[in-house]
């Protein structure tokens, strides 16, 4: 045992440690748990770190300070169980229950034990995050007094390194313990759903004593009843271990149930301080359930103490002003006007295995709800949801007190979000807002998932608070997975476990997973075993992003690992291999890398290398269509190993970081269809010859001329001012446009043939690249860089508003009275109009006048744009021949 | 009310009005069907060399005036698709006696045009007066756009219906027409008119406009036009609305676009670098967007690179534009090849002047 404790204790590992210690615990709710901590058995201690002569050397203070920092700080090296005991207490007794109180008697081995039951008591009272200034002022005056010291030096014998709530680091004495806190069983008996159980003790346990107390008083009864009846009560004692009664035998069954759970749900984290997810994410999630007790407690958040702490001690390392005493509005979460959260829904992502839905459950009960999970194997339709959610957030029984519920959505990445608005994820957001006539919602849902950036989420992130759970550091976690292995009496190789976690991904649920299962075969854990054993190795679904700059960047993606540095190898090409094989999407590996390769800095002076890539991306674009047209998946496997040359071509290219860009090409290729549907839907409005040409000689041969041909250089005046080659011009023009040729100009064809000022639509998309963003906001406004093309004439609006006028003017007089004329003017009427909606607002001009004939109910003053040379009537009718059936 | 462009006002509209390009064409296709039939037709030649109007021409030939009375339609139709329907919407001209669509213009859905409503057509068969069973025409546009199954749809179709269809297929590169179906039709070529030709026409148009026409300018729009009768007719009619008289002299427009790839040539060809790529990239994009065909991106820039640039460079920039130009077809998106094209341009262009000039 000593041995492989030493082992455990190589350098890295102390480095690990050291660089954990840095983290202090800062909050008053963790006072209470460091102070617990300190409760704990010196044989427990002992059997985590074996005498080292570092603890007990009284001359070597400052090492000592080290490592007992360090025992503080990972839960591997103190005894978590016992800690986890400790701090119960105080939860239960914050629960009503007066056993936490009870047991914290028992303990009499320290004298700080009296402190935490007075903080358990304070915390009970205010929640757990409200430990007020006052019982603050009161930890500082005992500390003064009692066993705390400013310096490790001072303190006698083994010490413990405490962070009180103002910041200042205090050192306690540790005193040993004859007997160990909590039995033994007690805690590796534990088990159950932890989504249920809010005992402070396993109910077996209770059971068990339950049924030991009936035992006894059935005895003392007996025993006094009838003193002279011969009673052999070593034959009692006998029977007692006999599983007897229903309950001892239910006991029995609970327990029997344990010994071949998996470890992950035996050694679950019970209560909040044995998450393994950071402090500070633990307690973000706890301070926003806390916001809501206003409403569902009507008792007040508590107050931002912690805040309040960052910037007094912000303002006194700068020499400013500390700010004035806390009201009660100052609340860790901004409140909205109801005394609710601002944001409704608490969205925690995160990779898997890293606790969150441990966390969300654990901060739920501990702020004193019951939990209702929704998860991916219920039925989760919007429908379904929404009855589920009316029902927890709604309901409530009306017989049985009952706590308030916590909806908890898990997986919520994964629901079905099919038919937009009536989505899943909709039904959570209209829950989230107060329907009319009915309560606002009054219960916090806390969502989970592993893809923040699901296309499905977007709705919901907009309005969520997001908290993101990162993997634990590796000590932590290695601590973690060694003192559950020790709990079961494995053993196991510290490196073997490095390497287990490193597989993956720090994903403790699988860790344990492997490990129980090479546990089960063999009797000791080991490195080679592990290595070996080949478990573990997981499939993580890498993010577009980082398998493109993963592919385009040199060999340092991928740091060589444990194993590979023992065994002396680097599989750096396999893993890329799988990285991109595990991502699947190879078309859009291949259009982002496509898309950023100009930026990576290859190193080369001929762009050799860049061309190279460039080529291996088309091969792969090749290989990938091939096996798509043909359906030869096989054909994927070459596709991968283009993009492998991409990533062999750039060994030497530094990574891109803030560079890089989403692919545009798709976006481009959608901007186009759209023109082309325009252009097409341009083409089938008209019924002239022109429709015969094929789309494609329209865009390259007959739009650019055609856009002149429809400009000709007319003065902007009346007809009647018009020179007879300007009048002929316009003739012409008018001719043009509504006869059988007429292009309708809606959209202007110049739209279609200038070139120069880049495409609009496409300068939105760099929205990835924040540092160009950034360029291009602090940058002044520069006029649009246009090439120096020939400058060509459009049809501008001056010279829209005369057409318009000269078609109107044309349909009129082409107007007879003749009965057989009049289907053509209608036509040609008809076209005048399309002409006229062109031409830009002069049909807004149009004064209503009021019109003397009885005939004509409304008469429209047409006046023409800029000019007052031309003023004729132009009757409503005129414009719009439909109506003149209607007319009034 | 006469006026239009100068394209459609002056285009032959039977055989024998087609004197001044491809004339001799036009009087082989009159013998052909001097019996009042015909078989497949495949029309096939550069754009603007008068393949359709030849082929309306003929439509004239066998069934007369009546062809011309046209009338333009969207429909949709609605195919079943095994286990889903699928909507197909097409629009198409149509007479009495024939039907012009353009099935490529579908997109991937153009497979059951042709298996669908080609077929659907192909099958009811006209009958005139004298109660004979007559023929339809189906005049399908840009055949070479066609995707393969399409083309596959086709080929059967042709065989199935030939008695009561005739398909006049229009294409503008054999090459891209499967050649099963080139042995099912009579291919005709259509050249690009000569310099010459493009000459005369353009003064003949002058002549029947009334208009005086400068022999130089004249030659100077036959040049600039590429041997394309449509950008002929339509500079020469720009040049008419820019300025009236002709000057010999004057400007002749080019469009826009083929301006803009020359920019982007000479832009590639001072400098050769990543950010330049990048700033090339961009306008691609642009040109792209603006529904210009890649492949004639790709050719125009090849061209305008070759401009200035040495023979042996020159080599290379054909071959490297033609095997971009194939990848092009095979498949990926069509922006990265031109890229990848102009990024192969600069990394050879660079080393070649490193060769050259240290």
């Amino acid at each position: 045992m000593d041995d492989d404790d030493d082992d455990a204790f190589d350098f890295d590992d102390m480095i690990d440690r050291q660089d954990d210690v840095d983290v202090p615990f800062v909050d008053a709710n963790d006072e209470v748990d460091t102070l617990g901590g300190i409760g704990k058995d010196d044989d427990d201690f002992n059997g985590f770190f074996p005498d080292d002569d570092l603890d007990r050397d009284e001359g070597s203070r400052e090492n000592d300070r080290s490592a007992v920092n360090a025992i503080g700080a990972d839960p591997s090296s103190m005894s978590a169980a016992k800690r986890r005991k400790t701090v119960e207490e105080s939860t239960a007794t914050e629960n009503g229950s007066d056993r936490g109180e009870r047991r914290a008697e028992k303990r009499t081995t320290i004298d700080l034990d009296a402190y935490v039951r007075e903080m358990a008591a304070e915390t009970s009272a205010r929640g757990l995050g409200a430990m007020g200034r006052g019982s603050k002022t009161k930890l500082r005056s005992r500390a003064r007094n009692e066993g705390f010291k400013a310096n490790a030096v001072d303190v006698e014998g083994e010490c413990v390194g405490v962070t009180l709530g103002d910041g200042r680091r205090v050192y306690a004495k540790m005193e040993p313990r004859d007997t160990p806190l909590v039995p033994e069983e007690e805690i590796y008996g534990r088990g159950g759903d932890p989504g249920v159980s809010l005992l402070s003790r396993p109910i077996e346990d209770m059971l068990d004593e339950y049924e030991d107390e009936r035992n006894r008083t059935a005895r003392e009864a007996a025993l006094r009843e009838d003193e002279d009846a011969d009673i052999d009560m070593s034959a009692m004692g006998a029977a007692s271990r006999e599983p007897q009664t229903a309950g001892q035998r239910m006991a029995e069954r609970l327990r029997g149930q344990l010994r071949g759970a998996l470890w992950t749900q035996k050694h679950t984290p019970r209560n909040f301080t044995d998450l393994l997810s950071s402090e500070y994410v633990n307690r973000e999630v706890v301070h926003w359930i806390k916001g809501w007790d206003k409403v569902v407690f009507g008792r007040d958040p508590p107050p931002a103490t912690m805040k309040k702490f960052y910037s007094d001690r912000y303002a006194e390392r700068n020499g400013l002003k500390k700010r004035g005493p806390l009201k009660s509005e100052d609340t860790h979460v901004q409140l909205d006007a109801t005394k609710r959260p601002m944001e409704k829904i608490l969205l925690i992502s995160g990779p898997p295995g890293v606790g969150k839905t441990t966390l969300a459950h654990i901060a739920a009960k501990h702020c004193g709800y019951e939990v209702v999970e929704i998860n991916a194997s219920d039925d989760r339709s919007a429908s379904k949801l929404k009855v589920k959610l009316a029902d927890a957030l709604h309901s409530c029984s009306a017989f049985v007190q009952q706590k308030p519920k916590c909806v908890i959505i898990d997986e919520i990445d994964g629901v079905h979000n099919a038919g937009g608005d009536r989505g899943a994820i909709y039904a959570v957001l209209n829950a989230l807002k107060s329907q009319k006539g009915g309560a606002p919602l009054s219960r916090p849902i806390i969502a989970i998932c592993n893809d923040l950036y699901c296309t499905s989420l977007r709705p919901l992130r907009d309005v969520a608070k997001v908290i993101r759970v990162k993997p634990p550091p590796n000590a932590t976690l290695n601590g973690r997975i060694r003192e559950i292995c020790a709990k079961e009496n494995v053993d196991v190789e510290p490196r073997a476990v490095a390497l287990v976690a490193e597989r993956v991904n720090n994903d403790i649920r699988s860790a344990l997973h492997t490990i129980q299962l090479i546990a089960k075969t063999s009797s000791k854990v080991t490195l080679r075993e592990v290595a070996h054993a080949g478990a573990g190795e997981k499939d993580n679904k890498p993010q577009a992003l980082t398998v493109w700059q993963d592919c385009l960047r040199g060999r340092h993606t991928f740091p060589k690992s444990r194993l590979e540095s023992e065994t002396g190898s680097n599989p750096h090409m396999a893993k890329m291999r799988e990285k991109i094989e595990v991502f699947q999407d190879n078309d859009a590996v291949f259009d982002g890398m496509f898309e950023n390769i100009p930026k990576v800095r290859f190193q080369d002076g001929t762009m050799r290398r860049m061309t190279q890539a460039m080529n291996a991306v088309l091969d792969g674009v090749m290989f990938q269509t091939k096996s798509f047209t043909a359906g030869d998946h096989t054909l994927r496997q070459y596709a991968e190993t283009c993009a492998l040359t991409v990533h062999s071509c750039a060994s030497h290219a530094d990574a891109l970081g803030d560079d890089f860009v989403w692919p545009k090409s798709g976006r481009a290729a959608k901007e186009r269809n759209a023109r082309m549907a325009t252009l097409s839907a341009r083409r089938s409005a008209l019924d002239g010859k022109i429709a015969r040409c094929s789309l494609v000689s329209d865009v390259t041969e007959t739009l650019p001329y055609l856009n002149s041909i429809l400009a000709p250089e007319l003065r902007s005046v009346g007809t009647t001012f018009m020179t007879s080659d300007e009048k002929a011009t316009l003739d012409r023009l008018v001719g043009l446009i509504v006869s059988a040729n007429t292009l309708v100009l809606d959209p202007p064809v110049d739209e279609f043939v200038k070139f120069g000022a880049g495409v609009d639509a496409m300068k939105t998309l760099d929205r990835l690249s924040w540092r160009e963003q950034r360029e291009r906001d602090e940058a002044p406004p520069t006029a649009p860089q246009h090439l120096d093309l020939v400058p060509r004439r459009a049809v501008n609006n001056s010279l829209r508003s005369i057409i318009a006028t000269a078609i109107v003017i044309s349909a009129d007089r082409s107007s007879p009275a003749e009965a057989s004329a009049e289907a053509a003017r209608l036509k040609s009427e008809r076209k005048a109009r399309v002409a006229l909606g062109v031409a830009g607002g002069n049909l807004n001009r149009a004064r209503k006048i009021r019109a003397g004939d009885d005939d004509v109910g409304t008469v429209y003053k047409y006046n023409e744009g800029h000019t007052t040379g031309v003023r004729r009537a132009v009757l409503m009718r005129h414009l719009f021949p439909e109506l003149k059936s209607a007319s009034v | 009310m006469s006026a239009a462009l100068w394209v459609d006002k002056h285009r032959p509209h039977e055989l024998g009005d087609a004197t001044t390009v491809n004339a001799r064409t036009a009087k082989h296709l009159k013998l052909l069907i001097a019996r009042g039939d015909c078989p497949h037709l495949f029309f096939h030649g550069p754009s603007g060399a008068g393949k359709k109007t030849l082929a309306l021409a003929v439509l004239r030939e066998i069934f007369g005036a009546g062809v011309e009375k046209v009338k333009l339609e969207n429909k949709t139709w609605k195919i079943d698709q095994n286990d889903r329907g699928v909507e197909v919407e097409l629009a198409m001209m149509s007479s009495n006696f024939h039907c012009e669509m353009n099935p490529s213009d579908c997109g991937s859905k153009d497979r059951y045009v042709v298996q669908e409503v080609i077929k659907e057509m192909a099958r009811s068969r006209p009958i005139d007066a004298d109660g004979i069973e007559g023929y339809k025409v189906l005049v399908l546009t840009e055949v070479d756009r066609l995707s393969r199954e399409a083309q596959y749809g086709l080929r059967r179709t042709m065989e199935k219906y030939s008695a009561s269809c005739r398909l006049f297929l229009i294409a503008e590169r054999p090459s891209k027409v499967m050649d099963a179906l080139q042995s099912r039709c009579l291919p005709i070529r259509v050249p690009g008119p000569s310099i010459e030709e493009i000459e005369n026409l353009l003064h003949e148009v002058a002549k029947k406009e009334k208009l005086e026409l400068p022999p130089e300018l004249a030659t100077r729009v036959a040049q600039a036009s590429g041997r394309n009768m449509r950008r002929a007719l339509l500079t020469l009619e720009t040049c008419r609305v820019m300025n009236y008289p002709f000057k010999p002299t004057q400007a002749v427009q080019t469009t826009d676009w083929e301006l803009y790839i020359n920019q982007i040539g000479s832009e590639i060809l001072a400098e050769q670098s990543p950010s330049r790529l990048l700033q090339v990239r961009g306008r691609l994009y642009e040109l792209f967007v603006n529904c210009i065909p890649p492949e004639i991106i790709l050719t125009n820039l090849a061209k305008a690179l070759m401009k200035r640039v040495d023979v042996e460079v020159k080599h290379q920039i054909c071959f490297w534009a033609a095997h971009f130009e194939v990848r092009m077809q095979r498949g990926g998106k069509p922006i990265m090849h031109l890229e990848a094209f102009v990024a192969q341009f600069m990394a050879l262009y660079k080393s070649h002047l490193v060769a050259a000039f240290g």
